[in-house]
């Protein structure tokens, strides 16, 4: 804002300037006359620029009280992150209920308006939320600035964001708005292993890609949409290039049993939790391995050393052999977190896969296993169901209770899609059935379908039916 | 039958009729390029003023835009139109006045955010009795604003004022029409805003023909 004003008195001062030497300089007037003539519309983009969605949110005695030092302040103003101090977090303890939301840049726009994010930050801290997970891995790029991926890819960063943020690290202003607001920042890498098979890591690494068994390094369309129906009208049909967001249409899968991919993701980690100032880091179901997946050399080179000469089995869903594939990954797991822990030991280490059973035979994410051993300190469970009684059975499943008792479980709430708008009704009744099931709060899918356009029912009727809901506590 | 035989035809009807009309009107002849450059500019900026406005006003369902969004709405149509004005009459700047002053009061009576809004029912009957209603009288509402601003340059300005109201209430009730049928198939409310978009290129292409009319028409100076 001080830069805004300051860049406001020079212009000021350039315009009286010009005036003081037109009307002293007859042979002036012309162009003065000129000058003047624009001046309703520099007066207009003035107000529309003072007055747009970009301004800082207002300050509340919450943040007033929530200070942020001179030191934070000044890193702000850097375009590249500085090694963040390892200090407490804001919010050492959780939130007496945790209300979180998923901020993407599929079908999204925050990331790309310059004044997307304070925006976005603005209203969830007016709507009483208390957590956001902001996207910083997608499709192979990153949306923080990555030495590392930099030297695999030439990009630091997501070209796109890098035009829409050419002065901030998007994730350093995530945190420098979202601590003032109060909310929780949880940088989130949301693609996981998955990446495009036209992304240039994939590309330059194609012996990190695992396989099926067919030799496709192609992920199968169905894979991934066990927990996630989509309904196709006909008019998503139609609309697919758009509702797509330019998704890409051949996805592969990073082999997360292969040492160089650990590697990757251990130093993107590591810069993301020793650079910024963030409370945690969230890993979701793509944080895994689909059960099609394992025949790629490496993994098969590494089950026969263990299985005197064995190869694999043909059967994907082979008990022994989901088995083995889990528990490798399981180790990888157990190594990260104390990669994350060394490097930030305040910093919560989140997760939000699919309910147990399918995470574990469709995914092979053992994640009973991980939080018993304390890998993980934080869990969203995406829970997405239409119906309320399959939500609410998924909500009463043992496994589910039982970890409960051991950390901080969340329930994911599906808000919507574009393809898939979701009433604000059935939204409120998981909300409920969550509070009702004592989970220790709500996180929802995704940050556009909260309240926007692309929602059944209007922004502003849908923003007080959120005010009203989460007032209820 | 051959195409030019028909044209002439018709041409040969209405030709009379037209001239009748516009001596009836007032209406001098209008040259037919600068007519229709006059009216492709305005239909253009007025509907880009609107779909621009959508960055700053958000489309709800009730007439819950502010004061602020009400006068900004306004201001940017204001703006679109006064720069086609402005090369046509003399004191354009109050066309512009006019807009922001009309739309800040129609939002401060909860009736002017109708620009930006679309009604809370689903029976499409409804909504385009509705849309004619409302349209007509938010039309005549900036009809007045406007017509105070261009009265003591434009020869029998008042009939802006009726003929605003008409095109309202057609474009309006066409635009819910359209955003009501979209949101009952997609069940998204991007569907509404597409309908206000239809709606003010309704509003724009006709409102510039009307325009056309009143630019064109005599003025008290060459009356004089």
């Amino acid at each position: 804002m001080r830069s805004l004003i300051s860049l406001l008195q020079r212009l000021t001062s350039r315009w009286l300037h010009v005036i003081h030497h037109s009307l002293a300089n007859q042979s002036q007037r012309p162009r003065l006359q000129a000058f003047l003539s624009t001046l309703p519309v520099i007066a207009l983009c003035l107000v529309l620029t003072l007055w747009s969605p970009s301004q800082q949110p207002n300050e509340t005695p919450n943040e007033i009280s929530n200070e942020i030092s001179k030191e934070t302040l000044i890193q702000t103003q850097l375009s590249a992150p500085k090694p963040a101090q390892v200090s407490v977090p804001r919010f050492a303890q959780v939130p007496s209920e945790i209300r979180g939301v998923w901020i993407t840049n599929v079908a999204s726009t925050v990331l790309f308006a310059p004044w997307g994010i304070p925006r976005a930050v603005r209203q969830l801290s007016d709507l009483q939320f208390n957590t956001v997970y902001p996207v910083v891995w997608n499709r192979g790029k990153t949306f923080y600035h990555s030495p590392t991926l930099r030297q695999i890819t030439g990009h630091d960063i997501a070209p796109v964001i890098a035009l829409t943020h050419p002065t901030e690290d998007p994730l350093v202003e995530m945190a420098r708005v979202g601590h003032r607001a109060n909310l929780r920042v949880i940088p989130w890498f949301e693609y996981g292993f998955m990446v495009p098979l036209h992304s240039r890591l994939a590309r330059e690494h194609p012996d990190w890609l695992t396989t099926r068994r067919n030799g496709s390094q192609q992920l199968h369309e169905t894979s991934l949409t066990g927990n996630r129906p989509d309904k196709h009208s006909l008019l998503s049909h139609l609309l697919n290039p758009l509702l797509n967001s330019g998704a890409p249409k051949s996805l592969g899968w990073l082999n997360p049993l292969h040492p160089e991919v650990q590697q990757l993701v251990l130093d993107l980690v590591t810069e993301v939790v020793s650079q910024y100032d963030i409370e945690g880091i969230q890993f979701d179901d793509h944080f895994s391995l689909p059960v099609e997946f394992g025949y790629d050399p490496y993994t098969v080179a590494l089950y026969l050393s263990e299985h005197e000469g064995q190869r694999p089995p043909e059967d994907v869903a082979d008990e022994a052999w989901i088995r083995w594939r889990a528990d490798r990954f399981s180790q990888f797991v157990g190594v990260l977190h104390s990669r994350i822990k060394e490097n930030c030991p305040t910093c919560l280490v989140s997760l939000s896969p699919n309910p147990a059973k399918f995470a574990y035979r469709f995914h092979l994410q053992d994640w009973r296993t991980w939080v018993s051993n304390h890998w993980i300190d934080e869990l969203v469970v995406q829970v997405y169901r239409d119906e309320l009684t399959r939500f609410e059975g998924e909500l009463a499943k043992e496994t589910l209770q039982s970890t409960r008792d051991q950390i901080p479980v969340s329930i994911g709430i599906l808000t919507g899609t574009w393809r898939r708008p979701i009433p604000f009704e059935q939204i409120k009744e998981q909300v409920i059935s969550s509070r009702d099931h004592h989970f220790s709060g709500v996180a929802f899918f995704y940050w556009d379908t909260l309240w926007s356009y692309f929602t059944p029912e209007s922004p502003q009727k849908r923003r007080q039916n959120f005010r009203e809901l989460l007032a209820e506590r | 039958m051959a195409f030019s035989n028909f044209s002439d035809s018709v041409l040969d009807r209405m030709t009379p009729r037209w001239i009748e009309f516009s001596r009836r009107w007032g209406l001098k002849s209008v040259p037919l390029v600068a007519g229709a450059t006059v009216w492709l500019r305005w239909t253009g900026l007025t509907w880009l003023a609107f779909v621009g406005s959508l960055l700053f006003v958000e489309v709800g369902e009730r007439s819950d835009l502010s004061l602020m969004e009400g006068v900004l709405g306004g201001a940017l149509i204001g703006l679109a139109q006064w720069q086609i004005l402005r090369s046509h009459l003399s004191h354009a700047h109050r066309w512009l006045i006019a807009s922001v002053l009309g739309w800040g009061t129609l939002t401060l009576f909860h009736i002017g955010a109708l620009g930006w809004m679309a009604p809370g029912v689903e029976n499409l009957l409804f909504r385009s009795l509705l849309g004619l209603v409302y349209g007509a009288y938010v039309g005549a509402g900036l009809g007045v604003a406007q017509w105070l601003a261009v009265r003591k340059q434009v020869v029998q300005a008042w009939r802006w004022i009726p003929l605003n109201s008409g095109i309202w209430a057609v474009a309006i009730a066409f635009g819910w029409l359209v955003g009501g049928s979209l949101r009952a198939v997609s069940h998204l409310f991007i569907s509404e805003v597409f309908g206000l978009m239809v709606a003010w290129g309704a509003i724009a292409a006709l409102s510039g023909v009307g325009i056309v009319g009143l630019i064109y028409q005599e003025t008290y100076s060459e009356k004089s």
